[in-house]
C-alpha cells in the first residue's frame, strides 16, 4: 500500500500557538472570514487540515446567521472601502476610454484574492509599485492617443554625392566605390548599387523614392543581340529583399521621380538598396561581376541624384476619433471642451469647473515650456488616467465627519451597477441617466438593470465573476500527476474549464433557479471530455449541450473541474472537497487545524487515513462534518475521472456517515444534501452581493444577503437575475454608511 | 568641480548621501573604480546537501575543504574556478520551526516573518510588538536604497509570475507574499518584481534606443514629472474630501506617485546601449524552465553590461507546493533503474524527475507494505534532487560565462565587478531547514573575492550580508535577526 504524507509547508512559532484559540474566538465572522479565506485550491494551506494531532480545542464558531432568520429592523448596510478599479477593471475602463484592448494591467502587480474575488477592496493597497506601472501605462496610453499625431512622420532624403559616413545611421555609402559624381548625381553603369542604412521608427507604412536620370536610347536603341532593346532597370530591395523595380526605355533622356511603397514589420536600422541593371545584359557586367572592362564597354545607364525615405504622420488612433470633436488647433476652447468629455468618460461624472481648469493649467504649462499642441495635450491625458477619481471608484458622504447613511449619488449608482454588471464604466445610456438624476428613481434603475442584463459588455462580468466562482482560475495551476494521470492533457483542461463556466452561465443568464447549480441534469460537453467521462460523444470539438444519462455526472459536484482543484497531484483529497463544498458553497467554512500540529499520513484510499481525524477530539469538531461530505465524492479520482477502486485496487465505498447518522452516497447522495441545505441558495446570494459590493460580507451583511434571495419568492426557485434585481434596489446597493 | 573632490573616497560620499547631494557630486563619484554589482540568484526547494557541501548531516559543519569535493559544483570548476568562494555553515536563524515562507523571505533578510500577519520581523518577536515593521529590509533592497543613485535603475528584480491560485492574501496560516518575495523593502512592503521576460525586457531598455537623443529624453522626463506633480496635487484635494479609511488608502497612493517622481528626478537617464533584439515571450517557469531562465539572464547580463542597475535580484521559482516538474528540462534520467529509470513507487519504473520539485524535496519514512526501502526510496529522492542542482549549476555557469565575455574597463570583464550571491532558500529541504545554507559566491577582483576557496564557518548569514553591505560602501554594523558585525575573511 502506497502511503502519501502529507505535511505542513510551514509550522508556526510555538510562541504564537498559546491563546490562539481565544483570540480566534474573538474575531468576528468577517474578520474571521477575511483571514481565513475560502480555500481556493491552496493545496498547501488544505494540508494542514489533515495535520490535526494537536491538543488544542478548536472553539466552535460563532453559528451563521440561519437564512430563514428575520434581520434586524434596520440592519447595518455596511460599508465598502475605496474601490480601487481592480486589473480587469483597468483594462476595461481603458477600452471603453480610449479604446484601447492592449490590456495594460498585464504589467501590473497582481490583484490579492479575497472572499472568492479578486477585486474585494478589504483587501486592496496601492504598493509603490503599483505607482510605477500606473505611470508607465498612463504614459504609454496617452502617447498612442495623441503623441503620435506629434509625430508628422519624416522624410529623410539622402543626396548621391553624399557619399562618406557622416558619423551616424543615416550616411549613404557607396557599395561600388565610384567617384564619378557629376552635376551632384551619381552615375551607375550596369550592376551598380548605393545603399543607405537608416532607422525606420514604428512599424508601418514608409515611402521610398529616388530621383534618377535614365539614360537616352534613340528610337529605343539598336535591337540587342537577343532581340530586346536596351533599357535600365531600377530596383530597390530592403534588406536584400527586392521590393520595387521600374524599368525606364524612352526614346528620350527622362527625368523621373519614383516612388515606392514599403511595408516595415520590425522598426529598427534596416538596409536600402538602390541598383541599376540592363536585363539585356549583352557583356554579361551583371552584380555578380563580369569582364574587367565591362565600365569601359558598358554606357552608364542612368544617374541618381537622390534617395530618400519618409513615412506620413500616423493615422489617427480610433480612440482618438471617438473624442475628436473639434480640432485641437482651434484653440483653448477645444482643448477645454476636449478635456471636458474625456473627463467626464474617465471619472464617471461630469467635471468641475476648477478640474478643467487645473488640466488646463497644465496644458498651459507644457506649451510655455516648448512642448507642442498634441504633447502638452497628451500630458493632460495621462493625469486624467493617473487621477484618483479615474483609478478608484470614488465615494464621498456629504460630511466627512457625518455618520448617517445616505443614499449614492445617481454618479456613483451608476458607477456601482455598471462595474457590477459589465465590469466597466458606465455606457452612454446610463450616464445619461445619472446625468439627469433618474437613475435615483426605482423603476428607472430597475429598467437600466435589465438593459444592462441584456447588454453587449455583460458577458465579461460573467466571465469574470464564474471563472471565480467556479474556481476554474484554479484549474490553470491544477497538476495531476503525469506519471499517475497520462491522459490528463492541457485541453482536457480547457474542456473542463469551459464546461464548468458555461454551466454557471447558463443558469446565470437563462435564467434558472441557482439551486440547479447543484444537481442540473445536464451539462457542457466536447468529445475529449465525455470520453474522459465514459459518456457518449456529442461528436463535436466544441462544448454542446447534452442531457446527462445517469447520476454519475451533473450539476457542479460533477465537474471534472471541482474535481481536478480539490485533490492533490496524484490522489483525490476528502478534507479538501469537504472544505470546499462547506466554505464555498454553504458560506460555512471551518476554521484551520490548530497551528503547530505535527504531519499525519493520511491514506490513499480516504477512510482509513482519515481516522484520526476522529481518533482525537480536538480534530473532531470539524472533522466529523469535513469528512463525510468529501467521502461521498471518493467515486472521482484526481483528475476528475470516475474510479470504483483506488490505486491499490481495493473498491472505494463513497460513503459518508454525518453527525446525525445520516449516511451521504456517492455524487448524487451528497449533491441532494447540498440542494436541500438551507444555506446553499443563501449562500450563492451572498457570493453575488460579495461580488457586486466588492467587499467580504460582515455584520448584516450575511443576513442581508441572504434575505435577497429569500424574498423573491419561493425558497429554491430564485435565479440570479432575480438576487441581482433584488441586490440593486436594496439598501446596502443604494445606500453608503460614512465611517 | 576640481580635481580634488574627484579623490574624495566611497565613504566621504556616503556620509554625505542621504542628506542634500548635489548631482555633479555623485557624478565624480561615479567615476571612480571599481563599479561594484550585486546578483542575489536563488533557487527554491533547498539542495541535496551531501553533493553541496559533504555534510551527510543537515544539522553538521560542512566537510568538504575545496571546491573539487563539492559534486554540485565541481563541474564548474575547470571554467570558473577562480572565481568561486563557496561559504559553508552559514545560517538564518528563526525563531521555532521554519518553513517556505521563512526561508524565502528570510534568505536575504535575515529576518523572521511572524505568522498570519503582514510583517518581517527581528528576533525575538514578542507577541504584542508592533514596532518591528521596518525591519525585514533585504540585503538587496538595502544597497539599492542605501547606494549613490547612479544607473537608471536602482535596482531590478526578476522571477516567476504570480501564480494565481496562491494569489490569496493568506497562504495557510501565513501571509502569501512571504512565500513570493525574496526582495523586502521593509517587513510589510516586498519589492515586487517583473514576471515576463518580453515585458522587462521592454521596460528595463527603453530610452536605451540609440534612435532617441538626448534632447527628446530629457524632454520626456520633464514632461512625466510634470504630470507626477500635478497628480500628487489631485490626490491630496481628494484626499480632504475622504474619511480616515479611504484617506489612508489614497495616501498610499500619494506616497507611490511621489516615490515615482523622487525615482525620476534621481535617476540619470538611461545610457545608450545597444540591446539586440528583445528576448521572445517565453512563457513562464511552468513551461519550458530552460526558455524562461535563459530569457532572464539575457535581461541580467544586458542591464549590467549597459550599467542600467548595479542590484539584481533573481527569484527562479515558487518554493513549497507543488513546484514544477524538471521533466520540460529534459534532464538525464540517470537514476539506478532500468534504463535510467527512477525505481519509486509501487515498484514501478517512472521517471521521478516528473514529479514536482517540492515533493522531490521530501523523503520523510513511507510506510506500507510495497513501498521501497526507507534508504531506497530517500537515496532516490536525494539523487532527484542532486539532479536538479546540478542542472541550476549550469544556468549557474551560463550566467557566469556570460559575465566574463563582457569587457568592463580597465582590463576587468563584468563578472571581475560583480558579486554573484548564490545559492538555495533552505538547505536540507526534507527539514525545511535554514540552517548551514548552501551559498556559493561568484565574482573576482574587482568585488575583493579571491576564487577556488571553500570557506567553513558557523554563523549567522546575516554576519555575511554585513560584510557584503561593507564591501560596497554601506556602513552596516546590525542586520536582521542576529547580524552584529561583519563575517570576516571572506573578502580581501
Amino acid at each position: 500500500m502506497k502511503n502519501c504524507v502529507l505535511r505542513c509547508l510551514w509550522s508556526s512559532s510555538p510562541i504564537k500557538a498559546a491563546g490562539l484559540g481565544e483570540a480566534r474566538h474573538r474575531l468576528s465572522l468577517a474578520q474571521r472570514r477575511r483571514y481565513h479565506l475560502p480555500m481556493r485550491g491552496v493545496s498547501i494551506g488544505v494540508c494542514c487540515f489533515c495535520a490535526c494531532t494537536g491538543s488544542i480545542v478548536i472553539p466552535e464558531r460563532p453559528p451563521s446567521p440561519p437564512p430563514d432568520s428575520v434581520c434586524p429592523a434596520n440592519p447595518s448596510i455596511g460599508r465598502t472601502a475605496l474601490h480601487r478599479l481592480s486589473n480587469s477593471e483597468y483594462d476595461n475602463s481603458v477600452e471603453a476610454l480610449l479604446n484601447d484592448m492592449s490590456g495594460p494591467s498585464q504589467a501590473f502587480p497582481p490583484d490579492v484574492t479575497a472572499s472568492g474575488f479578486d477585486h474585494i477592496t478589504d483587501v486592496q493597497s496601492v504598493s509603490p509599485l503599483h505607482g510605477v506601472r500606473y505611470e508607465e501605462a498612463a504614459q504609454t496610453l496617452a502617447h498612442s492617443l495623441w503623441g503620435r499625431e506629434f509625430d508628422t512622420g519624416f522624410t529623410h532624403r539622402f543626396e548621391a554625392e553624399q557619399n562618406e559616413p557622416d558619423g551616424g545611421v543615416d550616411a549613404v555609402h557607396a557599395l561600388v566605390v565610384s567617384d564619378l559624381v557629376s552635376n551632384g548625381a551619381r552615375t551607375f553603369y550596369n550592376g551598380y548599387h548605393i545603399y543607405v542604412l537608416t532607422a525606420f521608427d514604428v512599424a508601418g507604412d514608409y515611402e521610398v523614392g529616388f530621383e534618377a536620370w535614365s539614360n537616352t536610347f534613340p528610337d529605343g536603341g539598336e535591337p540587342l543581340s537577343d532581340g530586346g532593346f536596351r533599357q535600365t532597370l531600377w530596383r530597390l530591395q530592403l534588406d536584400n529583399q527586392v521590393f520595387f523595380s521600374t524599368p525606364t526605355m524612352g526614346t528620350v533622356a527622362s527625368h523621373a521621380t519614383h516612388r515606392a511603397a514599403l511595408h516595415v514589420e520590425v522598426p529598427g536600422i534596416h538596409r536600402i538598396d538602390l541598383s541599376a541593371a540592363d536585363p539585356h545584359d549583352r557583356d554579361n557586367c551583371g552584380p555578380d561581376g563580369g569582364p574587367a572592362d565591362c565600365e569601359a564597354r558598358d554606357p552608364e545607364l542612368g544617374q541618381v541624384d537622390a534617395l530618400w525615405v519618409s513615412r506620413q504622420a500616423t493615422r489617427v488612433p480610433e480612440g482618438q476619433q471617438r473624442l475628436r470633436i473639434c480640432e485641437l488647433t482651434e484653440g483653448d476652447t477645444c482643448v477645454r471642451s476636449t478635456l471636458a468629455l474625456l473627463t467626464r468618460r474617465a471619472f464617471r461624472r461630469p467635471p468641475a469647473s476648477d478640474e478643467l481648469d487645473r488640466l488646463m493649467a497644465l496644458f498651459a504649462a507644457a506649451r510655455t515650456d516648448g512642448d507642442s499642441l498634441e504633447e502638452a495635450f497628451g500630458q493632460a491625458v495621462a493625469a486624467i488616467l493617473l487621477s484618483p477619481h479615474f483609478l478608484f471608484l470614488v465615494q464621498t458622504d456629504p460630511a466627512p465627519s457625518g455618520s448617517v447613511a445616505h443614499p449614492l449619488t445617481s454618479h456613483e449608482l451608476a458607477a456601482r451597477l455598471s462595474f457590477f454588471l459589465t465590469q466597466g464604466p458606465p455606457d452612454d445610456a446610463l450616464a445619461a441617466r445619472a446625468d439627469d438624476g433618474s437613475l435615483l428613481e426605482t423603476s428607472v434603475l430597475a429598467a437600466e438593470t435589465d438593459r444592462l442584463l441584456a447588454s453587449a459588455t455583460h458577458p465579461r462580468m460573467l466571465t469574470n465573476l464564474s471563472t471565480q466562482f467556479m474556481g476554474t482560475r484554479d484549474l490553470v495551476a491544477a497538476k495531476p500527476s503525469a506519471q499517475l494521470f497520462p491522459n490528463f492533457s492541457p485541453e482536457l483542461k480547457t474542456a473542463m474549464a469551459t464546461e464548468a463556466q458555461l454551466l454557471f452561465e447558463f443558469i446565470f443568464s437563462q435564467p434558472r433557479p441557482m439551486v440547479e447549480l447543484a444537481d442540473a441534469p445536464y451539462t457542457f460537453l466536447n468529445d475529449r471530455l465525455a470520453a474522459h467521462y465514459q459518456l457518449p460523444l456529442p461528436g463535436s470539438d466544441q462544448p454542446v449541450k447534452v442531457s446527462l444519462p445517469n447520476d454519475e455526472r451533473g450539476g457542479l459536484l460533477g465537474l471534472g473541474s471541482t474535481l481536478t482543484i480539490t485533490s492533490t497531484p496524484t490522489r483525490p483529497s476528502q478534507v479538501k472537497r469537504g472544505v470546499w463544498i462547506l466554505g464555498r458553497l454553504l458560506c460555512d467554512e471551518p476554521p484551520p487545524p490548530p497551528p503547530n500540529v505535527p504531519p499525519l499520513v493520511e491514506d490513499q484510499s480516504g477512510a482509513d487515513g482519515l481516522t484520526a481525524h476522529t481518533a482525537n477530539p480536538a480534530c473532531t469538531r470539524c472533522h466529523k462534518v469535513i469528512d463525510p461530505i468529501g467521502l461521498a465524492l471518493d467515486h472521482y479520482d484526481a483528475d476528475g475521472s470516475r474510479r470504483i477502486a483506488d490505486r491499490q485496487g481495493k473498491p472505494v465505498s463513497a460513503k459518508g456517515t454525518m453527525p446525525d447518522g445520516t449516511e451521504v452516497v456517492d455524487l448524487a447522495g451528497i449533491r441532494t444534501l447540498v440542494k436541500q441545505d438551507k444555506r446553499f441558495e443563501a449562500c450563492l446570494s451572498e457570493h453575488l452581493f460579495t461580488y457586486a459590493l466588492a467587499r467580504t460580507p460582515a455584520g448584516d451583511d450575511p443576513c442581508i444577503a441572504a434575505a435577497l434571495a429569500a424574498s423573491t419568492g419561493e425558497k429554491g426557485k430564485a435565479t440570479f437575475h432575480d438576487v441581482v434585481r433584488a441586490l440593486v434596489q436594496s439598501e446596502a446597493f443604494r445606500w453608503r454608511q460614512p465611517e | 568641480m576640481t580635481r580634488a573632490s574627484n579623490k574624495l573616497s566611497r565613504r566621504t560620499v556616503l556620509r554625505g548621501f542621504g542628506t542634500a547631494v548635489a548631482l555633479p557630486f555623485l557624478e565624480a563619484s561615479a567615476q571612480e573604480p571599481p563599479r561594484r554589482r550585486f546578483l542575489a540568484y536563488q533557487t527554491p526547494n533547498g539542495v541535496n546537501l551531501p553533493n553541496w557541501n559533504g555534510a551527510m548531516d543537515p544539522m553538521a559543519q560542512a566537510t568538504v575543504t575545496n571546491l573539487a569535493q563539492s559534486a554540485t559544483l565541481a563541474p564548474l570548476l575547470p571554467v570558473h574556478g577562480s572565481y568561486l568562494t563557496q561559504v559553508n555553515g552559514l545560517s538564518v536563524h528563526h525563531v521555532g520551526n521554519t518553513g517556505h515562507h521563512h526561508a524565502v523571505s528570510g534568505w536575504l533578510t535575515a529576518a523572521t516573518c511572524m505568522d498570519g500577519s503582514l510583517r518581517l520581523c527581528i528576533n525575538p518577536p514578542s507577541q504584542n510588538d508592533l514596532t518591528c515593521a521596518p525591519a525585514g529590509i533585504s540585503l538587496d533592497q538595502l544597497l539599492a536604497s542605501r547606494l549613490p543613485r547612479v544607473t537608471r535603475f536602482r535596482s531590478l528584480e526578476l522571477g516567476p509570475f504570480f501564480w494565481v491560485d496562491l494569489s490569496d492574501s493568506v497562504c495557510g496560516n501565513m501571509a502569501c507574499p512571504y512565500l513570493f518575495n525574496v526582495s523586502w523593502i521593509n517587513g510589510s512592503t516586498p519589492a515586487g518584481r517583473d514576471t515576463d521576460a518580453r515585458r522587462a525586457f521592454d521596460r528595463i531598455f527603453a530610452g536605451s534606443s540609440p534612435l532617441e537623443n538626448t534632447a527628446a529624453r530629457e524632454r520626456r522626463l520633464r514632461q512625466r514629472l510634470r504630470v507626477a506633480d500635478f497628480v500628487k496635487d489631485d490626490v491630496q484635494r481628494l484626499t480632504r474630501r475622504l474619511g480616515t479609511e479611504d484617506r489612508r488608502r489614497l495616501d498610499q497612493y500619494f506616497s507611490a506617485i511621489a516615490a515615482l517622481e523622487d525615482d525620476l528626478r534621481q535617476a540619470p537617464p538611461a545610457p545608450v546601449c545597444a540591446t539586440g533584439a528583445p528576448v521572445d515571450a517565453v512563457g513562464d517557469v511552468f513551461g519550458d524552465p530552460r526558455a524562461y531562465l535563459r530569457a532572464f539572464r539575457r535581461i541580467m547580463v544586458l542591464a549590467l553590461q549597459c550599467d542600467l542597475t548595479r542590484v539584481i535580484t533573481f527569484m527562479v521559482s515558487y518554493s513549497g507546493s507543488p513546484g514544477y516538474s524538471y521533466a520540460a528540462a529534459a534532464l538525464p534520467g540517470n537514476g539506478p533503474g532500468p534504463n535510467g529509470s527512477w525505481v519509486y513507487s509501487n515498484g514501478q519504473p517512472s521517471n521521478i524527475l516528473q514529479s514536482p520539485h517540492h515533493e522531490i524535496s521530501h523523503w520523510t519514512a513511507p510506510t506500507g507494505n510495497d513501498a521501497p526501502t526507507l534508504l531506497e526510496f530517500q537515496n532516490t529522492k536525494r539523487h532527484a534532487l542532486g539532479v536538479i542542482d546540478k542542472f541550476y549549476a549550469t544556468e549557474l555557469s551560463a550566467l557566469l560565462s556570460d559575465l566574463r565575455a563582457i569587457d568592463d574597463g580597465a582590463g576587468n570583464n563584468l563578472l571581475d565587478n560583480t558579486l554573484v550571491y548564490y545559492g538555495a532558500d533552505m538547505s536540507d529541504p526534507d527539514l525545511h531547514s535554514t540552517l548551514n545554507l548552501p551559498l556559493l559566491l561568484a565574482g573576482g577582483t574587482g568585488v575583493s573575492l579571491r576564487g577556488n576557496r571553500v570557506l567553513n564557518f558557523q554563523d549567522s548569514a546575516a554576519n555575511l550580508h554585513i560584510a557584503i553591505a561593507q564591501l560596497f560602501g554601506v556602513p552596516l554594523t546590525t542586520f536582521g535577526n542576529d547580524g552584529t558585525r561583519p563575517l570576516p575573511g571572506v573578502f580581501s
